[in-house]
């Protein structure tokens, strides 16, 4: 391949790496945001949603499209399940106790799908075979959907945020959480709404990329550390920022592939944020609530 | 009383080992060697009030840069000990410096990226670290003042004295520490950050600073956990052990400095105990975890108070 | 309307409200009055459940009867009709005006007409806002703040509405239309607690009034009877009370 259409090749796979990314990201910040809650075991939910497709397809239905929205469902539900009873005596304690509380969970997640699944990767055939042409290559067609399907939650969130009931009250809560109550705003159940739904969007970035990547009990460990770096860059509990620093953070991996092995990927990602914290340690964006 | 309970704790633990088998003596060292890593970390999270998930680390750090200058590099025991030391300074100084310039809950978030990143880095990197199976060190031979040969076995009555030695040094020195001007602001930084800021303390130098000098302590906890153990392994740089040593602190009752050391080596030989049994034994730290924070947020040494009848302590 | 009993409030160690009882009854505006620290603002907070009441109770009139809300969380309280305008008014800086209006406005489900109608109410009282709905609360200056701190409880219909020295830092002019808004809402039946510094202009628009000293309320009576009485105004606020 020419360098022209490696690089086309890599900035492509860096959209679909970098909303996958966004989706994970975009809840651990609403989480943090909304909640002061550090959410350990986000990569862990992830992983259930791969898992949740896989399940599907292998185990029950056969079908992706039925096995993707039956997989989120599946997460969010497990996301409730959390939040009224592990999380729910805990909320308004202060944010270290929550961040063990989740990592716990999180590791007695991992170690549940490992005691019942087995340690070793699954593979998941692609739903859409096929490539498409995008002028200078041809790019897989699930990817494509993949970035399409990313993007297109991405924004529906995002309207919601800014439009529904639910999304005014969130903003409220996260800029002033008190007057938010005072006016009547039933925050506990916002609280709720934000876990359910920053759960579910986990859900489906792994199920998004239970093709891409393989399903195994660890890849949620695997993915946390650029969601992370992820929401740094964004900034803790913008909503937005962790959008395009996801995006950002997916082509800086992709590009880095070029060069770097993949295991090393992850090393520029962490290198932009000390760069950017070195330079402007106020953060990428401002708070664009 | 509380003293008097203390010192006999300290008198068995010191006595009653010596008697013990090799392999009992193994996990014991090992124990007082996170003990030693709890005692660092309470500086960090108890007096300071700092929440950083990347002790564990720094431990690691300093195990490896031992290991690694004395079987890469070959020197001899003292200058790997420093080059393990600086190691995990050098890297707590890293860590502090990037992480204080995100504002506060920023912090935290920035301590697990690094100690994610250093567990990514010691997994891939094999040829250094020599991934899951670590680096042997075999029999170290230790110098300790001309003339006087000391050499550290797994197990061996050295090891496990060498241990106490230096717990005992370094809980004597942190005590100093936190009752000198210098743990007077580090007290003030948890109380009341704003004030201690507005009273025209950096409050940003003392928080990397006692990192670094809790980094220093947990690499010498580190290196005492691996030349007791006979090799270092990624084990000891996990996130899950930063985690682990966070427990520790808060059952022991955080800021009393010898409260994390009774639960880091209780709660580490449990651990021990339920590794021989079971392969999932990780689940149950999963689920020690999450059962501390649901019901035991302020310790052992808060209930032990209170059915003293002593009034409870602030939970960090 | 709302009736507090015995309310006992701590801040930290310090017993700051040591039993106040006070009423305030359907339409009417009551002024509560006292030095900076006297304890009015921690009161209005326990009564929203802002802050928590060690010791006391509070009690609303609903339509379906008494209503003990001690105990009970700020958004409930909200609910039921307890409406805070809190001294720094606490504007969404990034929510535009309208968005402030609907925060609490969307808890009872309007229909679009219903949003319409609230917007127009809120402009109406406060003509000040009518060109501003889209910007966003920061760059509203300190007396539009204020108006939109008022409308925004104002449209969720409340029975009760506490405000907590609305005209601080306000012009004279502001201060005016503020207790203008404050008298209408007593016009449409809703019991009003204004908390106030300035003790000439608060007793002027209400019915009674209580002075607070250390804690405690030291006098309490109609606001004629009060605004008259300059000595006992003088050692609770050290103000020379002028008459009006």
């Amino acid at each position: 391949m020419t360098p022209a259409e490696i690089a086309f090749l890599q900035l492509a796979n860096g959209l679909s790496f970098g909303v996958i990314f966004a989706l994970i990201a975009s809840g651990i910040t609403l989480m943090w945001g909304i909640m002061d809650f550090i959410n350990m075991a986000h990569g862990d939910l992830y992983m259930l949603g791969a898992y949740g497709a896989w399940l599907g397809l292998i185990v029950g239905v056969g079908n992706f499209w039925i096995a993707l929205p039956l997989a989120v469902l599946g997460v969010a539900a497990i996301g409730l399940l959390l939040r009224a009873t592990v999380l729910r005596p805990i909320f308004d304690r202060p944010p270290l106790h929550t961040l063990l509380a989740s990592y716990g969970v999180g590791l007695i997640l991992q170690q549940g799908v490992l005691a019942v699944f087995g340690p070793f990767n699954k593979e998941i055939p692609f739903p859409i075979t096929g490539s498409i042409s995008l002028g200078v290559i041809r790019y897989p067609a699930y990817r494509m959907f993949v970035i399409a399907a990313g993007l297109l939650l991405i924004a529906a969130a995002w309207l919601l945020i800014q439009r529904s009931t639910y999304g005014i009250w969130i903003r409220a809560v996260a800029q002033d959480r008190s007057m938010a109550a005072a006016l009547g705003v039933p925050v506990p159940r916002v609280y709720t709404v934000v876990f359910v739904v920053g759960s579910a969007m986990a859900g489906v970035g792994g199920v998004l990329a239970a093709p891409l990547f393989g399903v195994s009990p660890t890849m949620g460990g695997e993915v946390i550390l650029l969601a992370f770096i992820v929401v740094m860059i964004g900034g803790l509990g913008n909503y937005l920022g962790s959008v395009i620093g996801g995006i950002l953070i997916g082509e800086v991996i992709a590009l880095g592939a070029i060069w770097l092995p993949p295991t090393h990927a992850y090393l520029g990602a962490l290198g932009v944020l000390l760069l950017l914290l070195l330079l402007r340690p106020t953060g990428l964006l401002r708070a664009a609530r | 009383m509380r003293r008097a309970a203390v010192m006999i704790l300290l008198v068995v633990l010191a006595l009653v080992p010596l008697a013990a088998s090799p392999y009992l003596r193994l996990i014991l060292t090992t124990a007082l060697a996170l003990g030693l890593f709890a005692l660092s970390y309470d500086l960090v999270l108890g007096v300071t009030g700092l929440i950083s998930v990347s002790h564990a680390t720094l431990f690691g750090v300093g195990a490896y840069g031992m290991a690694i200058s004395m079987t890469k590099l070959g020197t001899s025991f003292w200058p790997s000990a420093f080059v393990g030391m600086a190691a995990a300074m050098a890297v707590a100084w890293v860590i502090g410096f990037f992480s204080v310039r995100t504002s506060g809950p920023g912090f935290i978030i920035m301590t697990v990226i690094f100690a994610h990143a250093l567990e990514q880095v010691a997994n891939v990197w094999t040829s250094v670290t020599g991934g899951e199976n670590g680096i042997m060190l075999g029999i170290s031979r230790i110098t300790i003042v001309p003339g006087v040969d000391v050499r550290l076995t797994a197990g061996s009555r050295s090891a496990y004295c060498a241990v106490i030695v230096c717990l005992l040094v370094a809980a004597w020195a942190c005590r100093w520490l936190v009752r000198s001007p210098f743990g007077l602001v580090l007290r003030g930084i948890k109380g009341n950050e704003q004030r201690t800021l507005a009273l025209g303390y950096r409050v940003s130098r003392y928080k990397v600073l006692v990192n670094v000098i809790a980094g220093g302590l947990a690499a010498l906890g580190g290196m005492l956990y691996a030349l007791s153990q006979g090799f270092v392994s990624v084990d000891l740089l996990r996130v899950l052990l930063s985690v682990e040593v966070i427990v520790w602190t808060i059952v022991g009752g955080p800021g009393t400095l010898l409260g994390p050391v009774l639960a880091a080596v209780l709660m580490s030989l449990g651990i021990e105990y339920l590794r021989g049994l079971t392969r999932h034994y990780v689940f149950a730290v999963g689920a020690v975890t999450l059962l501390v924070v649901l019901f035991l947020p302020e310790g052992l040494g808060t209930l032990v108070n209170r059915a003293l009848g002593e009034p409870a302590k602030e939970t960090p | 309307m709302l009736r507090v009993s015995d309310l006992h409030v701590f801040y930290g160690k310090s017993h700051v409200v040591q039993g106040v009882d006070f009423e305030i009854g359907a339409g009417e505006v009551v002024a509560l009055l006292g030095r900076n620290g006297a304890g009015k603002s921690t009161t209005l907070k326990a009564v929203m459940g802002w802050l928590p009441a060690r010791q006391g109770r509070i009690e609303l009139a609903t339509p379906n009867g008494r209503r003990d809300v001690t105990g009970l969380p700020l958004h409930e309280r909200a609910a039921l009709g307890i409406g805070y305008v809190p001294e720094d008014r606490r504007i969404f800086p990034h929510l535009t005006v309208r968005e402030n209006l609907r925060v609490g406005l969307d808890r009872l489900r309007p229909t679009r007409e219903d949003r319409a109608r609230a917007f127009a109410r809120a402009v109406e009282l406060f003509p000040g806002l009518a060109d501003r709905l889209d910007h966003p609360g920061r760059v509203l200056s300190g007396g539009q703040q204020q108006m939109l701190a008022i409308a925004r409880v104002l449209v969720l219909d409340p029975r009760v509405v506490l405000l907590d020295e609305p005209s601080q830092g306000l012009s004279p002019l502001l201060v005016e239309a503020v207790l203008e808004a404050v008298v209408r809402l007593a016009r449409e039946g809703i019991g009003v607690l204004l908390v106030e510094q300035n003790a000439v202009a608060a007793l002027e628009v209400s019915a009674r009034g209580y002075l607070m000293d250390k804690g405690v309320i030291s006098r309490s009576g109609a606001a004629s009877a009060l605004r008259a009485d300059h000595a006992a105004l003088e050692q609770t606020l050290g103000v020379i009370a002028t008459s009006p």
